[in-house]
């Protein structure tokens, strides 16, 4: 059964951006992606500038005060390459020497895990996590801030991930 | 096994591959710890990880250890070979809510051999290279008081040897300021005019810590420092820089001196671009430097991780009335993003007064090789 249906209950919002991602050789899985969040995190508009940002530790706060907690698939993910092309416009690869100076003075890149399933449980349970997973596997566990058009529910029947 | 669809860029050898699988989590984010695993590879490992180039963090203590080290050979032109492990930093990052704490402690010239002396440890020396502590009120507001890199150009803020593609650093980039400072500082991000910015002002009195310096640092004293720099910058792309500072010298020609300074770096397709322009001025005497340098990857069986890398410096010191340059040639080979191996032979021109012989140490005529890695 798809988790696509459980999506009704996070709010959406559209990003146009995402429509115009490489087809991977893994398959549709990798086209569309979902950035999500933890539950508790109040919902802000996210543009692409601030995403980078964050993602770039830039920006470290949610206007809340909690601090952001962003998350990243391992670099050679067919997923993490799609968001970093997508998002920061460069390859993971070329931010190694951007990250090797931030390490320099004491700032590390983003929390990596291994996989999707471990992406989610980690925002899910991570108060100011912000991560990414496929369209097709995001679930009721955390809240979807973006989300690609053409996964738009009102237009598109829920697809399945080819894995789960 | 390595995803379908992932990029093998760096396919110089399996170890290559294996560190760019690997997951990395050099951060900690305190309460952020899963608590339940269903497969394998579903669950975050463990906070007490090591990766090389992201340091060692100690579980959930918040705090992390890493640092780098280097090793050069030297054979100056006209003088007899050195060898030198010439750094060995210590990195301490600590981190709770707002605040965090960074130290990096140097043991500089750990063993140090040649010019007629055997292996040995009678040059070592510790240094207080860094040691401050910051509170963040907002990205765009963060302030840091203790003993800090100067913010004057960017190689400065980035000299450490596993950062840099030479053995050698151009003079311009440390020999007319203090390559510390000591005191407050407020610097931030922000974004603008749809760029990205970062800035820092800074005031200090002396750059040292340490009670005792070596005379053949390239850190003289100075003191009464106060300056700005500001960035704009595309990470991974693209940063310009400008900055300023006033401080008062206090060994070789003492007085009051005024610097600014512009820089640039562009990088595209692992080529890169780069360079720094300062002009120092003060009563009746003026210097200034420069330098520009450009690397490219190399099409090589190694694989793609070998660079050539071709620099010119010019520097002209207040005390002559020479030009003093350097041609720089050199190679690099950066097998995983944390390591690299260079080798290099520069030539020139001394400005032929050696009341500032400490100046062109940093950047001999001859030749030179090294090996560098973050840890």
């Amino acid at each position: 059964m798809g988790r696509f249906p459980s999506l009704g209950r996070v709010s959406l919002l559209a990003f146009a951006l995402l429509a115009s991602g490489p087809a991977s050789p893994a398959g549709r899985e990798a086209d569309d992606f979902v950035v999500i969040v933890t539950r508790d995190t109040p919902l802000t508009p996210l543009d692409k500038e601030t995403l980078a940002r964050i993602f770039l530790r830039k920006k470290i706060f949610w206007d809340n005060g909690t601090a952001i907690a962003p998350v990243n698939l391992s670099a050679s993910h067919p997923l993490r390459r799609l968001f970093s092309e997508q998002i920061l416009g460069l390859d993971p690869e070329e931010l190694d020497d951007y990250w090797n100076a931030q390490y320099f003075h004491g700032i590390f890149p983003p929390y990596v895990v291994a996989s999707e399933e471990a992406m989610l449980r980690f925002v899910a349970q991570s108060p100011g996590a912000i991560g990414y997973v496929s369209a097709c596997a995001v679930d009721q566990r955390v809240k979807a801030l973006l989300w690609p058009p053409s996964a738009n529910p009102a237009r598109d029947p829920p697809r399945i991930c080819p894995q789960k | 096994m390595q995803p379908m669809g992932a990029k093998t860029r760096r396919t110089g050898s399996g170890a290559v591959q294996q560190y760019r699988n690997q997951t990395i989590q050099p951060i900690r984010f305190g309460q952020h710890k899963p608590q339940h695993s269903a497969r394998a590879g579903d669950d975050p490992t463990s906070p007490w990880e090591y990766h090389l180039g992201h340091g060692y963090r100690l579980g959930d203590s918040g705090v992390t250890l890493g640092g780098y080290a280097s090793a050069e050979i030297l054979r100056p032109s006209g003088r007899s070979w050195s060898f030198q492990a010439e750094d060995i930093s210590l990195f301490v990052t600590a981190e709770k809510g707002r605040w965090r704490f960074f130290s990096e402690t140097e043991v500089n010239d750990a063993l140090s051999a040649g010019n007629g002396e055997a292996f040995g440890i009678r040059r070592a020396r510790f240094d207080a290279e860094r040691l401050h502590l910051d509170y963040t009120l907002a990205e765009e507001l963060k302030f840091r008081i203790g003993k800090f890199l100067t913010p004057v150009g960017r190689w400065n803020l980035i000299h450490a040897d596993p950062l840099v593609w030479t053995t050698s650093r151009p003079r311009v980039t440390a020999a007319p300021f203090a390559p510390h400072a000591t005191g407050v500082m407020a610097f931030g991000d922000f974004n603008a005019l749809d760029r990205e910015w970062n800035y820092s002002l800074y005031a200090g009195g002396k750059n040292q810590l340490d009670m005792k310096k070596p005379d053949e640092s390239l850190d003289s004293v100075y003191r009464d420092t106060f300056g700005v720099r500001v960035v704009n910058e595309m990470p991974g792309r693209f940063q310009m820089g400008a900055s300023y500072a006033h401080f008062e010298q206090v060994e070789f020609f003492p007085g009051s001196r005024d610097l600014a300074e512009l820089d640039f770096f562009w990088t595209r397709n692992r080529m890169e671009l780069s360079g720094e322009f300062a002009y120092r001025w003060s009563a009746g005497k003026d210097d200034w430097g420069l330098y520009l340098q450009g690397v490219a990857p190399l099409p090589l069986p190694l694989g793609e991780n070998v660079y050539a890398i071709g620099r010119y410096e010019a520097f002209q010191r207040e005390d002559s009335s020479r030009l003093a340059n350097r041609w720089v040639a050199g190679l690099a080979y950066r097998p995983l993003p944390p390591l690299v191996f260079k080798v290099e032979y520069s030539v020139g021109v001394d400005a032929g007064n050696s009341v500032s012989e400490r100046i062109v140490e940093g950047s001999p005529e001859g030749f030179a090789a090294s090996v560098a890695v973050l840890f």
